[in-house]
Parts: structure tokens; sequence; C-alpha cells
């Protein structure tokens, strides 16, 4: 059907005015902020400010921290549930008796409230908790998961892990279902163990999927605040004070509100460099269903 | 039909397909069929059966270890090994059920509803169109609507607070409900327009011959035509909203305070009150769960933000 002009400009207002009032304007907000002096606990002091926030922002080495723990967080929840989900999402293509209670109950931590997830992991975690118990059934004691400042930031990684792994399952499980038989069948037929198959005909098939989840992956791990806001919320000290937990402490526990808004567009700046980088270097727009 | 199959010489797992589509099952033509892996009924199921509880048991164990300590007294949260089969303790859930605790569910229901409802109705109409106008600018504006999901919300939420607060919006359901819609409005978008692009254009064809204006064939057959699609994204939308928490810690207070800002209350300077913490995660993960798994099929598209499947 080939649509009027006047057609497409009512159906797109609706959305269109959210996304100007609600994401646009914001945005543009979030610029002439960031060039302002503008602390809402000091609000008299506020005026132009040039480039001084973001001049404070690279000299600050808090900031810097911040922006590796960042970077570590997404690589180790990355670096496990990316291998251990495509793993798994082979897994839960066998047909097995079960399978479909397994692959329903892979759903649950998706959904799953994530402050609740942070809140679960908390209580297991904390001394005298269960998994304190468990290690001392095999001779190791007392080992501070969230309370050691070397510790804290790769557990919360692993917990973010723990609720996406059935993510990238379920998203592989689909790709390899629909991988294409007859290769596969005539590397069968030219004497391919089960290893190559899977590694030499169904992985490359699926590529741009797992490009596409890659970068889904990154986006939410950089961005995830909840489950280490209520795990450690950015401590013990600093030690697991990741961008957005520092961007929310200088916005909304010092009202630091100028300097927040310069941290916030180094940051969609980085985040958008990163994305073009994968994109390019996977060209994860090709396969796209779009 | 897909089974499973252990190569001998590797013991390790194969998923084969019989070609089921040409030769019905049990007429199957030996010299037609691929060289298929020998089954090996014994180890190697049993090292299937193995892994697959070792999965379960990491996905579920934390859920029911909430469960458990969510109906045990106080003196026993640190009992261990844990007493699964113990007699529930109902005090704490109680305690939570009595004060302000279903309010916030209340609220947190009532919000996500409507979100739902405008969203899934704007992003109808936003799909729709997209799916049918032939211009290159589309593009630009579908990924323009995605990137807008990429941004952090702890940046969004700065402006938006600043907003808010000079036009009285804080703690109101106008506020979080906006702000709300924005949060999954480019997921309704993309996902809608994906089915919108699977209708055959003959029958939206027909029904403006048959006089409907364009809205006409939107209402009467665009939509009821994606009805599944519109129930799986109205329920995923439910859940997003449902389960969002910083927005919702930024930018409400008691009016429209939602059910995961009140989790961290339990958090007290010198106790966590954990059984009464675990009651309210309890009741407040039941629906996205319960609706989580009604929509399975849909959810890995759904997740990726309408792009993947």
């Amino acid at each position: 059907m080939r649509v009027s002009r006047r057609y497409v400009l009512l159906a797109l207002a609706p959305s269109a005015l959210v996304m100007l009032a609600v994401a646009i304007f914001p945005t543009l907000y979030v610029f002439t902020i960031a060039f302002q002096h503008y602390s809402l606990t000091d609000p008299l002091s506020r005026g132009f400010a040039g480039l001084d926030n973001f001049a404070r922002l690279f000299s600050e080495p808090r900031f810097w921290q911040a922006f590796w723990r960042s970077a570590m967080f997404s690589a180790i929840s990355l670096a496990v549930s990316l291998p251990v989900g495509i793993a798994l999402g082979a897994f839960i293509n066998i047909k097995l008796r079960g399978m479909g209670f397994l692959r329903a109950v892979l759903i649950v931590p998706m959904v799953l409230t994530p402050l609740v997830i942070g809140a679960v992991f908390r209580f297991m975690l904390g001394s005298g908790g269960i998994v304190d118990w468990a290690l001392g059934l095999v001779g190791i004691e007392g080992v501070s998961f969230l309370g050691s400042s070397v510790l804290a930031l790769p557990t919360e990684a692993f917990v973010d892990a723990w609720q996406w792994t059935p993510f990238v399952a379920i998203v592989v499980a689909a790709g390899l279902e629909a991988v294409d038989k007859p290769s596969l069948e005539a590397a069968r037929l030219d004497g391919a163990t089960a290893w190559q198959e899977f590694r030499h005909i169904a992985l490359p098939q699926i590529r741009p999927l797992l490009v596409l989840v890659l970068l889904i992956r990154l986006m939410d791990s950089l961005r995830e605040f909840d489950k280490v806001f209520i795990m450690t919320a950015g401590g013990p000290g600093t030690s697991t004070e990741t961008l957005p937990i520092y961007l929310w402490r200088s916005a909304f526990q010092y009202y630091d509100m100028g300097y927040s808004a310069a941290v916030g567009i180094v940051m969609l700046v980085a985040i958008s460099i990163l994305a073009t980088v994968v994109v390019r270097r996977f060209e994860a727009t090709r396969g796209v269903s779009a | 039909m897909k089974r499973p199959e252990i190569d001998r010489s590797t013991g390790r797992s194969v998923v084969t397909e019989a070609p089921h589509r040409e030769v019905p099952a049990g007429r199957r033509a030996p010299a037609e069929a691929p060289p298929r892996r020998p089954v090996r009924r014994g180890r190697g199921r049993i090292l299937l059966w193995l892994v697959g509880l070792a999965v379960l048991f990491v996905t579920l164990f934390p859920v029911l270890f909430m469960l458990r300590i969510a109906l045990t007294a106080p003196a026993n949260y640190q009992e261990m090994p844990v007493n699964w089969l113990g007699a529930p303790y109902l005090e704490s859930m109680r305690t939570v059920l009595s004060g302000g605790f279903p309010r916030y569910l209340l609220n947190s229901f009532a919000i996500a509803l409507l979100t739902t409802v405008l969203v899934v109705l704007s992003g109808a109409l936003a799909g729709h169109a997209l799916a049918r106008v032939r211009s290159q600018r589309k593009d630009h504006f579908l990924f323009f609507v995605l990137s807008t999901r990429m941004g952090p919300a702890v940046v969004y939420a700065l402006p938006i607070f600043l907003m808010a607060t000079q036009l009285r919006l804080v703690d109101t359901y106008f506020g979080i409900v906006v702000v709300y819609i924005f949060y999954s409005l480019a997921f309704a978008i993309w996902m809608l327009y994906g089915f919108f692009l699977d209708i055959p254009k003959e029958i939206e064809e027909a029904g403006l011959v048959e006089g409907l204006t364009e809205f006409g064939v939107f209402r009467r057959l665009s939509m009821p035509m994606i009805l599944p699609g519109l129930i799986a994204t109205a329920t995923l939308v439910f859940i997003f909203t449902w389960n969002e928490f910083f927005y919702a810690f930024v930018l409400t207070r008691e009016v429209a305070k939602t059910y995961p800002t009140d989790i961290p209350s339990y958090f007290g300077a010198f106790r966590v009150e954990w059984g009464q913490m675990f009651s309210a995660s309890v009741l407040g993960v039941l629906p996205p769960v319960i609706f989580g798994i009604l929509v399975r099929k849909w959810l890995a598209r759904g997740l990726s933000g309408g792009t993947v499947g």
C-alpha cells in the first residue's frame, strides 16, 4: 500500500512528539548545562563556564578510574556471557527430554527485576551467607566477595553475566536453528567432526547475529546501574564506582549539574565511538532484519 | 525433528536434522538420508542430563533461595545448611502487605499499564507508517530511534530531572509515564515495524480499493493481522516498565513511587530486613516472570530492541 505524506506525518506525530520532549530537548539541554557552572547546592554561582567542566573532568583521577572500571566491568561480563552463552545456545538446541522446560527456566533471569537480582546476590555473597558456607565445606574460608575492593567489581560483573548469559543462549539457539542444513550434511558426508561442523559451518553463518549480540551486551553492560547500586553502591571506597554510578553520585548526591552534564556527554560520545568501531570492525549491520 | 546424537569418536553431541520435510517419517529412503551420527543411549545421554541439571541449578537457585528466605524467620536467615522444607514463616510477608508496599505495587501496575497502552498505540502508528513509506530518510529515522536506546538512563535522567523540577512534574504519574513512554518507544517502534513488514501488501491494497481510508486500513486490517505481535510487544513493554528502577528512583518520591524503588528502603543503617525485602521482591517479580514465560517466543527479539529474529 502506498501511503500519503499526510498519513505518514500524522502517524509519526505522537512518537516524534515524545522523542522531541524526552530525548532531543533534554539532550540539547545537557549540552547547554555542560558549559555552565551549575550546582544545585550553590545556585548563585551559576554562569557560563566555557570548557571548564571538561577540563576538570579530564584531569580528575576519579573520573578516569570510573572509566576504566566500566571498561573492566563490561570486559568481564562479556568475556563470561558470550562464550558461555554460545555454548549454552548450542546445548539447548539438542533434542532431549526436559529441554523445553530448561528453555522456559532460562527466561527467568532476563525478566527478573535487576535490583532484586542484586539484592539476592548481595545476601548470598555476604559474610555468613550461603556462598561463604559452601566454600567453607571445601576448605576455603572467609572470602569477602563484595567487601573486598579487589573482588567486588569482578563479582558484580559475574552477576551481570548470570543475568544475561541466557539471553545470548536464546538468541544463538534461534540462529543455529536457521543454519543451512544441506551444508551441515555435506560436511558430515566429508567426515567432519561435530566440533568442526559447529566451528566452521554453523558459527560463520550466525556471525551477523553474534555481532549484534555483542553490541547489545556491550551497551547494556556499560549502562548497568541497578545491580551495582544495590550490591555495593560504588563501594567499598570507590572500588565499584563505574561511570553510571559516578555520574549518579556527582549529579544526584553532590548536585554538581554542570560537571555531571559534561561527564554524561563524554560518556555518550565514548559509547557512540565504541558502537561505531564494533559495527565497522564486524560489519554488524549486514544481516540485521530491518 | 531434531534428535540429539552423540558422536562416538569424539563423545560430543550434535544436532542433526532428519530430512523430514520431503520424506514422511518412517518411510525414509535409506539411500537418500545423510549419514547420521550414531546414537549413544547410555553415558552420553547421562552427561547431557548432568549439564542440563547444572544449568538448571545455577539459573534457579538464587530465585528459590529468595523465596525460602522470604518465608524464614529472622533468627534463621544464616542457618546452614538451608532448611528447604521447614514450615513457612509468614510474618515478614504480613508486615510487607500491611505497610505501604501494596500501594507501590498498585502504582507500578497502573503506571506500567498506562505506559504500555500509550506506547503500543503510538508505536504501532509509527511502525505502520514507516513500514509503508518508501523513502531513504526512513532508515535515518529508524536508526535515530534506535540510538535513543543506547544512551544510559543516567545521562538522560539529569536534564529530565531538571526539566521535571521546573515543570513541577517530579513525583507525578504524568511525569513518570511520559518518561517511560520514551523509555520503551524505540523498542516498540522497531518491533512493530517488523511485524507490519510481514503483512502481504495485497490485503492492505484491497482495503483501499474497498473504500477504507489509510487510517481505516491501519485500524481495521493491519492491527488485527499483527495481533500476536501486538500482544507480545505490549507484554514486553509492561515487563520493561515494571522492572525499571533508575528513572523512578530519581523522578518519584511517594505519590508515584513504584515497587523497585521501595526495595532499597529495607536496607537500614544497622540491619537489613532480608525477610521483608525478599517478601516484597517475590511479589514484585511474579508478574514479569509469569508474563515473560508466556511470551518467551518473542523475548529474544524484544530484549534486543526488536532487532534480532
